[in-house]
């Protein structure tokens, strides 16, 4: 089986923060707010370089759009998304159904991929997106993973998961970075660059301006059997709010770990050992089990706070 | 004219706000709405209120804005086929599958589009208008050029929340409460409640109005609760039934059967009154008059929140 390992490239000091090669797509951009500093999905000559740079390594690569968009940013969201079908982009990512709708009429033969923020929960949503263009869905990071594979194997759509990393689980119109603006002493676009953290007793939650990431990261080494399994194939490990020094080691070991264990090989602690260094408020597993996205199960099904 | 829409979150409340002046009244499915369990209603208990409502020419809306399991599909159109044969007025939905699959059934039955479906754009209300909405929940953080824009160029109808009070995140696309506690919970008749999720009809926690520390870069710098504001306040209500939207509703079948009467009595004096006589109309005096409502309801709000947090604190 062929297997894609993604991430998200949010501008290009991630881009040249980062080792490439162990990823096999990328998508461009930060869907979250549109005024980020250096937003790929914004800045035209940006995302020329980034998609001509990724594809001169051979590597598939997507442009996301804008999550939230109001009636006012929908002219600019077009017109990012023509710029990068002129550049060669391979498909695009849409949370927003009105985006769907708009970019589905203007550009009938493109590939789009419903991101996390659409909400799709049941395969009779995913079936409906199929008549507006849609050729790859993430379902919600809410559903429990029998779930999901009920979905892809109703509608035939091909599914991506997150396998790593943190899980958005909040957006909002307003800026936290900026409502805290006067205690950090950084303003728009410097603020949503620090690491804001918000924490309560054992709870800890990430932000980054407008968007709430779960504190700790998701990390399915250990469960990557079930999800071979089950046959998944398409998978997405997020850094975007990390150092992007990581994210190509990140990477490095889940495919070291998905082909190994695809041929046969067996689970090795050390993956996890490595990962964990990685991470500053440890693992959970989101919602893949139907439970609480901030605990872990491991491959016993013990579950750890 | 303008429908005045009322919370229905038990049986009695349901009625009461009938009698004392709601055009109509929303109720939820059990384990179907975005609501837990105690404040929804068992299909007798609708019966019930469909035929009450009937009999005073008023109309019951029935919310299923949960975004369920695929595999639950079944037990819901079994559920609808009742529903319908009673003479239910509509349904306010959220996920596009469930309501791609009524409309195809049902092509005649009216649905409402949630304030869960988080419909932020002009393209957005014609994807809704596509799947057969006739109406629109307005998301509380748009302003009033976005819902003019709608009301000159879109047809589905539009709804507003009198003093709709928001969460941080765009309500539907907040997932703080399930992060911190999330269980599959079923009940007699196998739909799971997903306890601790408000988007699939499990109570949220509003773990958004603890008050968290705040470090940045690895050093404590405030402590504070994430923003909680009031939307559709009284002297824009004004605006917005000049501007003609369809449906005011009132939010609060979580709060006493008392207070939701009084609010709907308000309400309703408010926009007849409003309506009656908008040049002489003095705004003031109706302001002063919700302020002592607004209090009873931030009370009865702020010990419920008390309580949902406490279920899930370490």
């Amino acid at each position: 089986m062929k297997i894609e390992i993604n991430t998200l490239i949010p501008d290009l000091h991630f881009l040249k923060g980062m080792d490439i090669s162990a990823f096999d797509a990328f998508y461009i951009g930060f869907p979250f707010c549109r005024k980020f500093e250096g937003n790929l999905s914004e800045i035209p000559e940006d995302m020329e370089f980034s998609i001509s740079y990724l594809k001169d390594k051979g590597k598939r690569v997507y442009l996301t759009t804008y999550a939230t968009p109001l009636t006012r940013d929908l002219d600019s969201i077009i017109e990012s998304v023509e710029r990068a079908v002129q550049y060669g982009i391979d498909a695009v990512e849409v949370h927003n159904y009105g985006v769907l709708r708009m970019i589905n009429r203007n550009f009938p033969s493109l590939r789009i991929h419903m991101g996390s923020f659409a909400n799709i929960y049941t395969d009779a949503t995913v079936i409906k997106l199929k008549e507006y263009g849609v050729k790859r869905v993430t379902p919600n990071y809410e559903l429990r993973i029998d779930e999901i594979e009920y979905i892809r194997d109703k509608s035939g759509m091909e599914v991506e998961l997150l396998l790593h990393g943190k899980i958005p689980i909040g957006i909002s119109e307003s800026c936290f970075s900026l409502e805290i603006a006067e205690k950090t002493g950084k303003l728009c676009p410097e603020a949503c660059k620090q690491a804001v953290v918000l924490r309560r007793d054992g709870w800890v939650l990430r932000n980054m301006g407008t968007l709430m990431l779960s504190g700790k990261d998701m990390c399915m080494i250990e469960h990557l059997n079930m999800i071979n399994k089950a046959g998944f194939s398409i998978f997405r490990i997020n850094g975007f709010s990390e150092n992007p020094a990581y994210i190509g080691s990140v990477c490095r070991i889940y495919r070291e770990a998905l082909e190994e264990m695809l041929s046969g090989g067996i689970y090795k602690r050390e993956w996890k050992e490595e990962l964990y260094k990685y991470s500053t408020d440890g693992f959970c597993n989101g919602f893949y089990f139907g439970k609480s996205g901030r605990l872990y199960v491991d491959a016993m099904g013990n579950i750890h706070e | 004219m303008i429908e005045l829409l009322a919370p229905g979150g038990t049986k009695e409340m349901a009625k009461a706000v009938l009698i004392n002046g709601a055009d109509s009244v929303y109720i939820g499915l059990k384990g179907w709405s975005r609501r837990s369990a105690e404040f929804e209603l068992k299909d007798e208990e609708i019966e019930d209120v469909v035929k009450f409502a009937k009999k005073m020419g008023k109309k019951v809306r029935i919310g299923v804005n949960t975004l369920p399991d695929s595999r639950e599909f079944p037990i819901f159109f079994v559920k609808l086929d009742k529903l319908i044969s009673l003479g239910i007025d509509g349904l306010i939905m959220t996920d596009i599958g469930l309501i791609s699959r009524v409309r195809k059934y049902y092509p005649e039955l009216s649905i409402h589009a949630s304030v869960g479906c988080n419909i932020l754009n002009i393209e957005d209300v014609g994807f809704y208008e596509e799947m057969g909405v006739s109406q629109i929940v307005a998301e509380c953080k748009l302003g009033f050029d976005e819902l003019q824009m709608r009301k000159e160029r879109m047809r589905p109808g539009i709804e507003v929340l009198a003093h709709g009070n928001t969460c941080w995140s765009y309500l539907g696309k907040c997932w703080m409460s399930s992060y911190m506690n999330y269980q599959w919970h079923y009940d007699e008749e196998g739909k799971n409640h997903f306890v601790g999720s408000p988007n699939r009809g499990g109570l949220c926690h509003r773990v958004c109005l603890e008050k968290w520390r705040i470090c940045c870069n690895d050093i404590e710098i405030d402590s504070r609760r994430l923003r909680n504001e009031a939307f559709f306040l009284l002297e824009n209500l004004t605006k917005y039934i000049d501007l003609g939207v369809n449906t005011i509703k009132i939010q609060g079948r979580e709060y006493s059967t008392e207070l939701a009467v009084e609010m709907v009595r308000f309400y309703r004096s408010f926009i007849d009154s409003y309506v009656s006589m908008r040049e002489r109309f003095d705004l003031k005096l109706w302001a002063e008059r919700l302020e002592g409502l607004i209090k009873w309801r931030d009370a009865e709000r702020e010990r419920r929140t008390s309580y949902l947090i406490s279920l899930v604190k370490n």
